[in-house]
């Protein structure tokens, strides 16, 4: 760090530097520098391009039989070989991940959405409504996270959007304990009461004052609900709950990819889950690095 | 002790009453009129009628809820309308192989996770610690199911030293029957392992800073007794809620798992159940597991306060 880039404070007999910079571009910075944060973002990256790209870079459209390639093993043509249809399997995972993508930022949509407002105001009304919010919260959480799953599909019925939405809803209660477990925090600090004093409402005080300090749990958070979609939704469709077959989820391509399995054919499989790996990898990874680079702990080091 | 027991079990069963309201009125909103689907397609709005008052869905909702909660604790859950069977048979005929299952994973976490756990939180940055993070690192990638289907991959089809898929009952011929036992039981238990060794590591690491154990070493005792007498005995005690945290991840698990390894089970009458919208064989599966769930964290709520005197007085 350029030395005259820097500024230093004392906080609680602490010194402490920050560059002088917004907060924004400090975190997305140190995330960057963080070898963890460096793989996600690269593998992420790569990932979400790919994903929004599919349609020009995948060499076949998913559903394409090519004739003469049923079951044929990775070489230049096929990157990840052929399955039984004759299709192309780099095509289909990159249509995968797509829909992985797609169902991560759905849930993680609908769950934040609803959840962080529902922490905040649990959190800072206090009484009987966080009382009423948080025994609706601890009853949701107390069901293992696919049984949630399956009795909000049955309602809905089966289908990628479907999963999303259940994958969302899954995500609420976590977020909103989260967020209400910071408001907690946060509200009894002497910014919230300056604020109070020049006369700020509750609204105005959550929105401009306490969001912006609660941010980074529920964006560590975030990377992990978006994780655990992506594989409630290849479990999901792997159970044949999710997507119909000629969409190419990854839990559809891994559940097809099993009865080869028997005849030794490998690369079926393994294109699905090393995809699926890499993924789930990289957002862990990104986590890890967001609890890094946010945490004042570490920051000095 | 026994206040403290009652209000323990107490709690488990108004969280048990919460949750069958809330899968009673959940299943509720599901569009379309189970009547109409029990009749069949071309009954005539009397048969339909009649079907109704049968099953008692023209009653009002309080009182089928009553009825239908009155049963199940009776083992009663009302009929399948999918199958046209007792629910209750359906759940008693699944449980078993189910259960067995869970039981396997759940030892396979214990057996694997906490001397995984141990070693690694002796010698932080020694060997059984990279065993441990490199554990960690493949479970966050590899979700269970997947890594079922790379087990079968490896071990059943490329070395042909197990079974594939199905089911023998383990009372009726106890090796035939671990054999097929064995591949499920690592898939699901391979995550919570994971996730119980980092726990134990950092909860043993965390005793053996305290004084007690600088003390007891500063007395002249083995290493050997200052970590198992000293050490572990109060590292192990917030292991408990950990194992019965882990005990739904094992339900979940072991959902999924069994439809891959095609064994019978809850895996299979689940997936039917949703597809069907058959919602009496889903509210009867839903409070099974949910009882199994419930009981595993009154049970731990309960050991908490036996291995701690501190929260049982508070």
């Amino acid at each position: 760090m350029a030395a005259g880039r820097q500024r230093e404070f004392l906080v609680r007999g602490r010194v402490q530097t920050w560059r002088a910079q917004s907060q924004w571009f400090d975190a997305g910075y140190r995330v960057a520098r963080e070898r963890r944060g460096q793989i996600a973002l690269v593998i992420l990256g790569v990932f979400g391009l790919s994903a929004l790209l599919a349609p020009w870079i995948a060499p076949h459209h998913f559903a394409d039989q090519i004739r003469g390639t049923r079951l044929l093993a990775p070489s230049w043509d096929h990157l990840f070989g052929t399955d039984d249809l004759s299709r192309d399997l780099f095509s289909r995972v990159l249509y995968g991940v797509r829909i992985s993508l797609f169902v991560g930022a759905g849930a993680l949509a609908i769950g934040m959405s609803i959840g962080v407002p529902v922490g905040y105001c649990a959190g800072y009304a206090g009484r009987w409504a966080d009382a009423i919010l948080m025994r609706l919260v601890d009853t949701m959480l107390a069901f293992p996270g696919i049984i949630m799953a399956l009795v909000v599909l049955t309602v809905l019925g089966t289908g990628t959007r479907e999963v999303a939405i259940t994958l969302g809803i899954g995500a609420i209660p976590n977020f909103a304990r989260l967020a209400r477990g910071q408001v907690l925090q946060e509200k009894e600090r002497d910014y919230v009461l300056a604020a109070r004093t020049l006369g700020a409402g509750p609204i105005r005080i959550i929105m401009r004052h306490i969001a912006i300090n609660t941010l980074p749990p529920l964006l560590v958070q975030a990377a992990l609900v978006v994780a655990f979609s992506i594989v409630g939704e290849a479990a999901l469709s792997f159970l044949g709950l999710g997507a119909s077959p000629p969409t190419p989820t990854l839990g559809l391509l891994l559940d097809s990819s099993r009865q080869f399995l028997t005849r030794g054919i490998w690369w079926y499989v393994l294109a699905p889950t090393a995809a699926l790996a890499l993924l789930l990898v990289a957002l862990n990874f990104l986590a890890d690095a967001i609890v890094e680079a946010t945490s004042p702990y570490v920051r000095n080091r | 002790m026994l206040p403290f027991l009652v209000s323990r079990i107490g709690q488990g069963l108004i969280v048990m009453l919460l949750a069958s309201l809330l899968i009673f009125s959940i299943l509720r909103m599901i569009p379309g009129d189970p009547a109409q689907v029990l009749a069949g397609r071309d009954a005539t709005p009397e048969q339909v009628e009649q079907v109704r008052r049968q099953i008692g869905l023209d009653r009002p909702a309080w009182e089928q809820y009553v009825t239908w909660v009155t049963g199940a604790v009776r083992g009663d859950f009302g009929r399948s309308f999918s199958r046209t069977v007792e629910v209750g048979a359906l759940l008693r005929g699944a449980l078993l192989p189910s259960a067995e299952l869970a039981t396997a994973g759940f030892l396979f976490m214990v057996v694997v996770g906490v001397p995984l756990g141990i070693f690694a939180g002796l010698k932080p940055g020694g060997f059984p610690d990279y065993i441990a993070t490199g554990f960690t690192m493949v479970t966050l990638g590899i979700p269970n199911f997947v890594f079922g289907l790379l087990l079968i991959w490896v071990l059943a089809v490329h070395f042909d030293l197990l079974p594939i898929t199905g089911r023998v009952p383990i009372n009726e011929n106890p090796i035939e029957g671990l054999k097929f036992l064995v591949m499920p039981t690592i898939a699901i238990g391979v995550g919570p392992a994971a996730i119980l060794a980092r726990f134990v590591r950092s909860s043993l690491m965390e005793a053996l800073n305290q004084d007690y154990v600088r003390t007891a070493r500063a007395k002249g005792l083995r290493e050997r007794t200052v970590v198992l007498r000293h050490a572990m005995r109060n590292a192990l005690i917030p292991v408990i809620t950990i194992l019965a945290l882990e005990v739904g991840w094992l339900i979940s698990g072991a959902v999924i798992v069994e439809i891959v390894f095609v064994r019978p089970g809850f895996g299979t009458l689940i997936i039917s159940g949703v597809q069907f919208r058959d919602y009496q064989l889903i509210q009867g599966m839903l409070v099974v597991l949910v009882t199994v769930f419930v009981t595993a964290n009154v049970v731990a709520d309960i050991a908490y306060g036996l291995v701690d005197p501190r929260i049982r007085v508070s």
